[in-house]
């Protein structure tokens, strides 16, 4: 391949300013409409053009380092194209932000059950990660229903629909998310909602495991480094019962702790009843996040490669994985994102190529490519 | 056939491969209306026999479709005259059931209802409760990417499998997913479900299991007219409660299911609704009282609360055997699966009806209401000459209503052969030959139940100005 790539006119037409904080590239792109977006992407597979997808930036951390000629942005696919209060569905583009949504839906009778304001909707399915209270609501591949993606060569392919339950075709809304934008841009989606719980609450425990498993289908079991946490959401009069019944007082909000945003990050994934475990094997006095019942622990730690080799063995042996989810800032690390090649490799290599036959989408990124 | 036989044979044991005619007979059809008899039937016990099944057929050039307890209704699991039918009936055990995990690990063939029986001890149950319950199987559930009237709270199939134990086309055993969230790679067990078959056979499933609710309250609630009682399903939503369960059943079908199960149902009724909510007590008595001020306002007639479990089996018992019920008004039926946004059901529901009326057709209605899935069932004698050709016409109108709602062809029975020539109908070139993409890549020679799903063609479609420069049509 030529180190002399020209940008064609159908790419430039496109540019913006550089976004801040982000890889070097030749040119930044903002197309305004999806077929302007398969414009730039048939462009660039002809001219075989590495692309970094970019929505918030906010999971850009997740996997391995792309090198891109063209950041593609999805800023400018910022419809929310409807919203069905009786059907409790929504349909925006990828663009669109989680604030943009819930601001659009604030009073209403349904939430979107996703935390980072800054993320867009692409961002959210792309990278599969879920909000703190995926372990009642569901992760983003359960509230997926419809899903448009513009391919790696510029085709504009839809699958599902905008109703809440369908079996007609492949299900390319599972397949495209958490697949990092290997499959293509995400330019628009149909989301099923939740409805707004009529209240909201927190009771700290002492053994999150036993107090998770005990509690009604808790919102979420968080554990940190200084206390563990069970969240519920329902009426007042539920709330309360079950604060009782874990014997702990309670206190009305959702408060969401936070890592300090120090690189690099780390999800450790596990079957549920070994994240005790898990959070025992962590490198000591790191500062972590454990989602109990579901089976994750978020840590920010600079491990060695010993210590990532230790862990990575534990977590394999038990069917798990542990995956750097976050050092955008371009720490130097030698360290693979994945640690393993996932089963059924050259058929997941063999699907993204039908998608993207030139390889553009974000090449570096995903388990497989080093 | 005889050199293929006597290597099927060696695979699975002589008694498991089923040729005579009577055999091929008997699994020439699904519960739907579609028949063709397959070249030879075969019933494996283990991964490996299904692996070494799908290696014989490669070898001899012939197709594999793979088929469970045979209740699905679009034809899926019907097999052409050259294919093997794999049965997964004999893969029937639950391999683990992990109370700490909520999950388990079963075989295709195990028996929804039964998993649900097995981990009742537990506190736990498989959510997904298609009205065939108590005879399909999981592996079948996950090839439909079934439903039942409780996935309006939890969602289908899809959302409930974490695992997958496949073998491929290739004739190879991959295992995709496991106990732990989010595995690495693309989510190939969530492409796999749904996929009825057409690119690889599950061999092994690992299911979500759910808590079951500590409180329960079952409404049968009355109508005297069926718009009132499909604004009532819409408003009872939009007021923030998602029950458990939302059905309704028009007039036409309380009648027989009354007259069948004996439940005491209004059968003044236009249309009775059958709502659940589940849940913590506190929870429960609060949605109650939505749902009951919701459906007074809409004018119900009747507002009846099972009084205890044994009463709210007894509605249950009704609303599942509808499907059985229906033979006291016509001998056949042709029962549709279609889905529409929950806020169009009175215009599409008032458009059916018309459409019965148009083409002289007993119309039942018995459906997934909160869902916006719609079960038309349509009455016929199959010995009245000429009335296949108006069941077939009513039913593309049925169709085209719905695809002209927003909606979509189908939302638990899937698409089989019953329906892939109306793909395109909501799916363009361009998106079907995606589709098709996807399916050679995971079987490349077309041996995995083929010419059901994407009708014939979708791979070379004529993209016009779509095609991309470069690209391969």
């Amino acid at each position: 391949m030529s180190n002399q790539r020209t940008i064609s006119t159908t790419i430039s037409d496109h540019a913006i300013a550089p976004i801040e904080h982000i890889p070097p590239a030749e040119v930044t792109v903002a197309p305004s409409s999806l077929e302007e977006m398969a414009l730039v992407l048939e462009a660039c597979s002809t001219d075989r053009l590495p692309v970094l997808i970019w929505g918030g930036g906010n999971h850009q951390g997740i996997g391995g380092r792309v090198e891109p000629s063209v950041i593609l942005s999805t800023s400018r696919l910022s419809r929310i194209i409807e919203w069905h209060a009786d059907d409790l569905t929504l349909v925006t583009q990828g663009g669109v932000t989680v604030q943009r949504i819930n601001e659009h839906l604030h009073g209403q009778s349904a939430i979107l059950p996703e935390h980072t304001p800054t993320a867009t909707v692409g961002g959210i399915l792309a990278s599969g990660a879920a909000g703190y209270n995926r372990l009642r609501m569901g992760p983003p591949r359960d509230h997926v229903l419809g899903i448009t993606l513009i391919t790696g060569d510029g085709r504009i392919v839809k699958a599902g629909g905008k109703v809440v339950k369908n079996v007609s075709g492949y299900d390319l809304m599972r397949l495209a998310t958490g697949s990092l934008g290997g499959l293509g841009v995400i330019a628009q989606v149909a989301f099923k909602l939740w409805p707004t719980p009529s209240a909201k609450g927190m009771v700290a425990v002492a053994d999150p495991w036993l107090a998770g498993t005990a509690a009604y289908r808790p919102t979420a079991v968080l554990q940190t480094a200084t206390e563990s946490i069970i969240y519920l959401s329902g009426t007042v009069q539920e709330l309360q019962a079950q604060a009782s019944a874990l014997g702990g007082p309670l206190s009305t909000g959702h408060r969401w702790p936070m890592l300090p945003g120090t690189e690099p990050a780390w999800s450790l994934r596990t079957p549920p009843d070994l994240l005790p475990e898990a959070i025992e094997r962590l490198p000591e006095g790191q500062p972590f996040i454990a989602q109990h019942l579901v089976g994750e622990v978020s840590f920010e730690s600079p491990m060695t490669p010993e210590q990532v080799r230790e862990l990575r063995a534990w977590a394999a042996s038990c069917g798990g994985s542990l995956i750097v989810t976050n050092r955008t800032g371009g720490v130097h690390y030698s360290i693979d994102a994945w640690g393993a090649t996932p089963p059924g490799s050259a058929m997941q290599a063999q699907i993204r190529a039908s998608f993207d036959p030139a390889r553009i989408l974000n090449a570096g990124r995903h388990p497989g490519d080093r | 056939m005889d050199e293929i036989l006597l290597e099927l044979s060696e695979a699975v044991g002589s008694e498991h491969v089923l040729s005579t005619p009577l055999h091929r007979f008997i699994f020439s059809k699904d519960a739907g209306l579609h028949r063709n008899q397959p070249g030879v039937v075969v019933l494996p016990r283990t991964s490996e026999e299904v692996r070494q099944v799908v290696a014989i057929a490669r070898q001899y050039g012939h197709a594999v479709v793979v088929r469970g307890a045979g209740s699905g209704l679009t034809g899926g699991a019907v097999a052409g005259s050259d294919a093997i039918s794999v049965v997964l009936t004999r893969m029937n055990d639950i391999l683990e059931i992990d109370q700490n995990n909520r999950t388990a690990w079963v075989q295709p063939g195990v028996i929804n209802l039964e998993l649900s029986q097995a981990t009742k001890p537990f506190g736990l149950h498989f959510a997904p409760d298609p009205s065939s319950q108590s005879v399909c199987t999981i592996g079948g559930n996950v090839g439909n990417n079934a439903g039942g009237p409780h996935c309006l709270a939890e969602g289908s199939t899809v959302n409930h499998i974490l695992g997958l134990e496949i073998v491929t086309a290739d004739a190879e055993i991959v295992t995709f997913g496991g106990k732990a969230p989010d595995p690495v790679g693309l989510d190939i067990r969530g492409l796999l479900v749904g996929s009825e078959g057409t690119l690889g056979i599950a061999t092994k499933i690992l299911v979500r299991l759910t808590q079951n609710a500590p409180a329960v309250a079952t409404f049968l609630i009355a109508f005297d007219d069926v718009t009132h009682a499909t604004t009532a399903v819409t408003k009872i939503i939009a007021a923030g409660v998602v029950p458990a369960a939302l059905e309704m059943m028009d007039k036409n079908t309380v009648r027989v299911v009354e007259n069948f199960v004996q439940v005491g149902m209004n059968t003044d009724a236009a249309a009775l609704l059958l709502v659940e909510t589940t849940g913590h007590p506190s929870g429960v008595t609060a949605d109650s009282e939505t749902i009951k001020a919701v459906a007074a306002a809409e004018g119900a007639i009747e507002i009846r609360l099972a009084r205890d479990e044994l009463e709210r089996e007894e509605f249950w018992r009704g609303r599942k055997a509808a499907f059985g019920a229906v033979a006291q008004l016509a001998p056949d039926f042709y029962l549709h699966d279609i889905v529409v946004p929950r806020h169009r059901l009175v215009d599409v529901m008032e458009e059916i009806y018309r459409i019965g009326e148009q083409y002289d057709l007993i119309m039942m209605n018995v459906f997934h209401a909160g869902d916006g899935n719609l079960h038309p069932i349509l009455g016929f004698d199959l010995s009245e000459p000429g009335v296949m050709e108006r069941v077939q016409a009513a039913s593309k109108d049925i169709v085209a209503a719905c695809v002209s709602a927003g909606g979509a062809l189908s939302g638990e029975h899937g698409i089989g052969s019953e329906k892939r020539d109306f793909m395109h109908l909501t799916f363009s070139a361009v998106d079907l030959d995606a589709q098709a993409r996807l399916q050679e890549v995971l079987d490349p020679n077309g041996v995995m139940n083929p010419d059901k799903v994407l009708p014939s063609g979708a791979r070379c479609a004529d993209f016009g100005q779509a095609v991309p420069r470069g690209a391969w049509v």
